[in-house]
C-alpha cells in the first residue's frame, strides 16, 4: 500500500514536472555546468586548447580592479530602478484598477514602452539624451538639458535608470494589475476611496494583500536590473570613459573584446551567485509577511 | 463633505495619471513623426513635423527586412514556445505548490535561481554543444532554448498564485472520482486565467524582442526573426534611422494587437475577484 | 467550462502540429545542406553545388554586399552565398567566437586585420594566391597586409585618415584659394584655424567617440615613431616594460600639442563627448565646421546628404613645427579589413568556391561597381574599371600615389580592446577631467597591464 503511494507519487512528479525539468536540464543546466566547468580551465576559441588551471580565474576576479568599479556601479543601478520602478508601477496599477476615465487607454498607454526590445531602446534613448534634450535645452535655456547627459558620468548613470525605468514601469504594471485582480474589489475600493485613511488602507489593507505580486515585482526588477547588458551597450556603451560599465557588459568586453574567456566567465558565475543570494533572500524576507489567503 | 474630497482626489489622480501617460508616451511620439522623414532631416531637426506623410520609409523597411517572412518565422516561433512554456510551467508550478516534498523545494530553488544567471555564462556553452550536436541553424532548437529559458518564469509567477487558489475547490472535484491531471486541467487552470494571460504577455515582450539568442541560433536569411531583420539597419559607424524606426514600429504592431486583445481578459480577472 | 477547455486543447494540438510541419521542413533543409557538404567532399567536380557564407563585418554595406553575391550567384548557378549580417561594435566579435566555437564558422570572414592575426591558426594560408594578388594590387600592398609575415586576408579596400578640410568654409573665411600643400606645420594649422575662428565659424570638429580618439588619433603616436613596423613594435615592447617615458617622447609631446590646438577650436568645445557620428559629420558637410579630425570612409554619410557642400579633402595632422617631420606630410593609410578564409571546417571545394568569388568580387566590374561607386570607398587595385563619387578618397589617393603615406599596421599587433581602453583616457583629456600627465600614466599603465 504504502509502496503503491510512493509510485503514484513518482508517476504524479513524472507527469507534472518531467518535461519541464527535461528542458530546463538540456537549456540551462547541463550548459551551465559545462560553463562552470570552463571557468577553471584557459579555454578561448582563439587557441581551443583548455588546459586545467585550478582557481586562478577565480583570484583574478578578485584583484579586477574594474570588476568591482563596476559590480558597485550595478548595486547604484539595481537600487534605484528598484525603488523608482516599483513606485511608480505600484501607483499606476493601483489607479488604474479604479474608477478612473478612459482605463484602456491609459493601460495600452503604459504598456507601449515594453514593445521595444532592449537594444532599440538604448537608441532610442540615445537619441533622446544626445540629440532631443540638448535642442530643448538650447531653445528654452534649460540648464538641465544644456549638455547630453550621456556625456557626464553622473549625468549618464541617471540616463541609464530613466530609460530602465521608463520601460520597466509598464511591465510590473501588468503584474501588479494581475495581483490586485485577486484582491476583492471592494476592498480594494473601501481602502482607496476614503480620502483620510487612504494611506492607513494602503499600509493596513493593500500593501499586505499584494505581498505576492510585490515578490514577483522586485525579484524580477532585481534580477533584470543586475543583468541588464543590452541598454548599457547601446545607450552609453560604457561611456564616457567606461564610467558606467555595469558588471555584464564588463564581462562581455573581457571574456571577448579582451579574449579572456576563463576570467570572464568566472565573473559572470560571481555575480549569478550575487543575485541568486540577493533576489532569494528578499524573497524569503517578502515571504514572511504574506498573509495566508 | 466625504463625497467632495473623493472627487477632488479622482480628479487629481486623473490629471497626474495622463500626465504621466504623455511623458511616458514622448519617446514613441517622436519615433512616429520621425518615421515620415528623411533620416538626413532626422538629424538635423528631430522636432520638425514631417513635411509631407512620406510612406517611403515604410516600403523600403519592408521590403528590405523581408516583413512578411520575418513575421511568420517570429510568429511561429513565439506562439509555439509559449503554449508550450504555459502547459509545462502551470504543472509545474502545481507540483510545486500542493506537493511539499523536499524534492520539489530543492527543484523549485534552482528554477528560481536560474533567473539570476548572466546568459552570458551559457552563450558559450550553448552554442558549443548544440553545435557538436549538429542542432543549430534550426527553428526547432531556438524554440527548444526559449521554452527552457521561458519556463522559470511561468513557474515562479503561477506558483505564487497556485497557493492563492483554496484547496478545498480540488479536493471537490477529488470526491466527484475526477483524476489529479483532470482535475488540474478542469478547476485549476481555468481559475489561473488572469495570471496566465499576464504570462503570456511577459514572455512574448521576451521572445518577440530577443535578439541575441536568435542571432547565436538561426543564421539562414530565411529563418531570420524580426528583430535579426530590424538589426540590417544598424551598422557599425552609422544607422540609416528613418527606414529603422519605420521597421520598429511594423515590428511592434502584432504585440500591440495581442495586448489590445488580451488585456480584456485582465479586467475579466479584475471582475472575478470582485466575485469572490 | 467543459467547452472551453476543449477549445484550448483544439488551439494547443493546432500549433503543436504546425510546428512540427515547421519542424519537419527545417530538418530536410539542413540534411540537404548536410548531404551537398559530404558529396562536395567526395568528389570535387565543379558543377557541383557548393554553399559558402560570408561574415561581414562591415555592416554599413550589407545590402551591397547581399546585391553583389545574387549578380554572382545568377553567373555561377551552383554557388549559393549567404551573408550573416553582424551587430554593432563588441558584438561582432562575440559573434565571430560563437560561430568558431560551434563550429559553423563562416567560410569567408570580412574582418579587422587585428582579428585576423588573432585567430591566425583558424584561417587558410593564401601563399599560393599571393604572387597574383602582388600583380593585381598596387605596390606595397600586399607587405602592408601580411600578418606575422603571412598572407591570411586579402585586402579589398583602403582607408585613409587625417584632418578632412571643407573648401568652400576655408576660402570664405580666409577670402583666398585654399592650397592644401602649405599648411605643414603646427604653427600654419594654428594660424589658420585663428582666421576661420575669427570669421565666426568653427575651425574643427573633433568626433568624441573611444575608437576616433583612440585608435586613429594616439594610433598615430605609435606608427609616427618610425617609418618602420618592426621599430614600432620595438617601441612598444619597451611601453610594456615600462621603459619609455611619454612626456620625453617628441612624437606623443607634438600629437598632443596638435590635439590641445584642435580642442580649443573644437565646435563642441561646450559638450565634447556628444560623438554623434551622423551628426558630425553632418556639420562638416554642411560647412558647420572647416576640419574634421576623420577618414574618408565617412562618405558613406556624406555622400547622401542633400544641401551639403562638394568639395572635400584631407591634410595630415602636423605634429611639429619642422615641416620635414615624419608625419606632417603623411597621412595615415591602411587596408582596415581583409578577406580571410577559414580552414577549420570548410571543405576544399567551398575554399576553393570562396577564392573565385573574392577575385571575381575584386577584378568584375561587377564587384568594382559596388565596391567603389557603390559603397564609396578606395579599391588598392591596378586597373580599376569604376569611378568613384568619394572625393575624399580620392584626395587619399594624391597622397598615396606620392608615398606619403602613414603605415599604422603596428595597430594590428595590438589587444583588440586597446583603443577602447586609451580612448577612455582620450575622452577624459577632451573633458578637461584630467591634464596631459595623468593622461600619459594611464597609456602608459595601459601598456604595462598588457605585458
Amino acid at each position: 500500500m504504502r509502496q503503491n503511494k510512493k509510485l503514484k507519487n513518482i508517476g504524479l512528479f513524472l507527469l507534472f514536472g518531467g518535461p519541464t525539468l527535461f528542458i530546463f536540464s538540456a537549456v540551462i543546466v547541463i550548459p551551465f555546468i559545462f560553463g562552470l566547468y570552463l571557468t577553471f580551465t584557459n579555454w578561448s576559441v582563439a587557441t581551443g586548447d583548455s588546459t586545467f588551471v585550478g582557481l586562478s580565474n577565480y583570484a583574478e576576479v578578485f584583484t579586477d580592479k574594474d570588476f568591482l568599479t563596476s559590480f558597485w556601479f550595478t548595486i547604484k543601478y539595481v537600487f534605484a530602478c528598484l525603488v523608482f520602478a516599483n513606485f511608480f508601477a505600484f501607483f499606476i496599477a493601483l489607479a488604474l484598477t479604479s474608477k478612473i476615465k478612459g482605463k484602456g487607454l491609459l493601460r495600452t498607454g503604459f504598456f507601449t514602452p515594453n514593445l521595444i526590445g532592449g537594444i532599440v531602446l538604448g537608441y532610442l534613448w540615445q537619441i533622446l539624451f544626445s540629440r532631443v534634450m540638448p535642442y530643448l535645452g538650447d531653445q528654452y535655456n534649460w540648464g538641465i538639458f544644456e549638455k547630453s547627459w550621456l556625456g557626464d558620468p553622473d549625468k549618464a548613470f541617471w540616463a541609464l535608470v530613466v530609460a530602465s525605468v521608463w520601460q520597466l514601469v509598464g511591465y510590473l504594471v501588468i503584474i501588479y494589475m494581475a495581483g490586485f485582480a485577486s484582491v476583492p474589489k471592494d476592498v480594494l475600493e473601501a481602502a482607496s476611496i476614503d480620502g483620510a485613511n487612504y494611506f492607513q488602507g494602503l499600509r493596513k489593507i493593500i500593501i499586505p494583500l499584494s505581498i505576492p505580486s510585490i515578490i514577483i515585482c522586485f525579484f524580477l526588477t532585481i534580477t533584470r536590473a543586475f543583468l541588464a547588458y543590452d541598454i548599457n551597450l547601446s545607450l552609453t556603451d560604457g561611456g564616457p570613459y567606461n564610467s558606467t560599465e555595469m558588471v555584464s557588459y564588463h564581462i562581455v568586453q573581457k571574456a571577448f573584446l579582451s579574449n579572456d574567456f576563463g576570467a570572464g566567465q568566472a565573473e559572470a558565475i560571481v555575480l549569478f551567485l550575487a543575485v541568486a543570494l540577493i533576489a532569494i533572500t528578499q524573497t524569503y524576507i517578502l515571504k514572511k509577511r504574506e498573509v495566508e489567503a | 463633505m466625504v463625497k467632495k474630497s473623493n472627487s477632488l482626489i479622482a480628479f487629481f489622480k486623473t490629471i497626474v495619471l495622463y500626465f504621466t501617460l504623455l511623458i511616458v508616451l514622448i519617446p514613441f511620439g517622436i519615433v512616429v513623426m520621425n518615421s515620415f522623414k528623411t533620416t538626413q532631416k532626422f538629424i538635423e531637426s528631430p522636432f520638425s513635423l514631417p513635411e509631407s506623410f512620406k510612406i517611403s520609409n515604410y516600403v523600403d523597411a519592408f521590403q528590405s527586412m523581408n516583413f512578411m517572412q520575418a513575421i511568420f518565422n517570429s510568429l511561429i516561433l513565439t506562439v509555439g514556445s509559449i503554449v508550450i512554456i504555459v502547459f509545462f510551467s502551470a504543472m509545474t508550478a502545481y507540483l510545486f505548490a500542493r506537493f511539499k516534498w523536499k524534492v520539489n523545494k530543492i527543484l523549485f530553488f534552482a528554477i528560481l535561481s536560474s533567473m539570476a544567471l548572466p546568459f552570458q555564462v551559457l552563450m558559450i556553452p550553448l552554442v558549443i554543444l548544440y553545435g557538436e550536436m549538429g542542432l543549430l541553424n534550426m527553428r526547432p532548437t531556438l524554440m527548444f532554448m526559449y521554452v527552457g529559458f521561458g519556463l522559470p518564469l511561468g513557474v515562479f509567477i503561477f506558483h505564487g498564485f497556485i497557493k492563492g487558489i483554496p484547496y478545498e475547490l480540488e479536493e471537490a472535484a477529488f470526491i466527484e472520482g475526477c483524476s489529479r491531471l483532470r482535475t488540474f486541467f478542469v478547476v485549476v487552470l481555468p481559475l489561473l486565467k488572469p495570471v496566465m494571460v499576464t504570462l503570456i504577455i511577459l514572455e512574448v515582450l521576451i521572445i518577440w524582442n530577443d535578439y541575441l539568442l536568435a542571432s547565436l541560433i538561426l543564421q539562414s536569411p530565411n529563418l531570420r526573426t524580426l528583430p535579426l531583420s530590424v538589426f540590417n539597419f544598424f551598422s557599425s559607424y552609422s544607422v540609416d534611422y528613418a527606414p529603422l524606426m519605420a521597421g520598429l514600429l511594423m515590428a511592434m504592431v502584432p504585440v500591440l494587437v495581442l495586448y489590445l486583445i488580451l488585456q480584456k481578459h485582465i479586467i475579466q480577472g479584475l471582475v472575478d475577484g470582485a466575485l469572490k | 467550462m467543459k467547452l472551453k477547455m476543449a477549445s484550448i486543447f483544439k488551439l494547443m494540438s493546432i500549433v503543436l502540429l504546425s510546428m512540427l510541419i515547421a519542424c519537419s521542413n527545417d530538418s530536410s533543409n539542413a540534411d540537404e545542406n548536410s548531404n551537398s557538404d559530404e558529396n562536395s567532399n567526395d568528389n570535387q567536380d565543379q558543377s557541383e553545388d557548393v554553399k559558402i557564407t560570408f561574415f561581414n563585418t562591415s555592416a554599413e554595406v550589407n545590402e551591397v554586399f547581399e546585391n553583389l553575391f545574387d549578380k554572382y550567384e545568377e553567373l555561377n548557378p551552383n554557388v549559393t552565398v549567404e551573408l550573416i549580417p553582424t551587430p554593432i561594435g563588441g558584438a561582432q566579435i562575440e559573434k565571430f567566437q560563437s560561430l568558431l566555437a560551434s563550429g559553423t564558422p563562416a567560410t569567408i570572414a570580412n574582418l579587422d586585420a587585428g582579428a585576423i592575426l588573432q585567430y591566425k591558426d583558424k584561417f587558410l594560408d593564401l601563399e599560393s594566391e599571393k604572387e597574383k594578388y602582388e600583380a593585381l594590387t598596387t605596390p606595397g600592398t600586399i607587405d602592408r597586409v601580411l600578418l606575422d609575415g603571412k598572407y591570411l586576408g586579402i585586402p579589398w579596400t583602403s582607408q585613409g585618415y587625417g584632418l578632412l578640410y571643407n573648401k568652400r568654409v576655408i576660402e570664405e573665411a580666409t577670402g583666398e584659394s585654399f592650397d592644401p600643400s602649405v599648411t605643414r606645420t603646427r604653427d600654419d594649422l594654428a594660424a589658420l584655424f585663428e582666421e576661420i575662428d575669427a570669421s565666426g565659424t568653427a575651425p574643427v570638429v573633433i568626433h568624441g567617440a573611444d575608437w576616433s580618439l583612440g585608435s586613429h588619433y594616439t594610433g598615430l603616436g605609435y606608427a609616427l615613431q618610425s617609418r618602420d613596423v618592426e621599430e614600432n613594435l620595438a617601441f612598444v615592447e619597451e611601453l610594456k616594460n615600462g621603459n619609455v617615458v611619454l612626456s620625453d617622447n617628441p612624437q606623443f609631446n607634438g600629437l598632443m600639442d596638435t590635439f590641445d590646438l584642435l580642442k580649443k577650436y573644437n565646435l563642441r568645445k561646450d559638450d565634447p563627448l556628444v560623438s554623434d557620428y551622423n551628426l558630425d559629420s553632418t556639420a562638416f558637410a554642411k560647412g558647420e565646421a572647416a576640419f574634421y579630425f576623420m577618414g574618408d570612409w565617412t562618405w558613406a554619410v556624406i555622400g547622401q546628404l542633400e544641401g551639403r557642400d562638394e568639395e572635400f579633402g584631407v591634410i595630415p595632422v602636423p605634429i611639429s613645427n619642422n615641416p620635414e617631420d615624419y608625419g606632417n606630410s603623411q597621412i595615415a593609410f591602411s587596408e582596415p579589413k581583409l578577406f580571410a578564409i577559414d580552414d577549420t571546417e570548410s571543405t576544399e571545394a567551398q575554399q576553393q568556391a570562396a577564392k573565385e568569388l573574392i577575385e571575381w568580387m575584386l577584378t568584375s566590374e561587377e564587384g568594382q561597381t559596388a565596391i567603389i561607386t557603390e559603397m564609396g570607398l578606395n579599391m588598392p587595385y591596378n586597373d580599376l574599371k569604376a569611378e568613384s563619387p568619394n572625393v575624399i578618397s580620392n584626395s587619399v589617393s594624391e597622397y598615396v600615389q606620392r608615398g606619403d603615406v602613414i603605415s599604422i599596421s603596428v595597430m594590428n599587433y595590438f589587444q583588440p580592446d586597446w583603443w577602447s581602453k586609451v580612448g577612455a583616457s582620450m575622452q577624459k583629456y577632451l573633458s578637461d577631467n584630467i591634464e596631459r600627465e595623468e593622461l600619459y600614466n594611464e597609456f602608459e599603465d595601459y601598456w604595462e597591464s598588457t605585458k
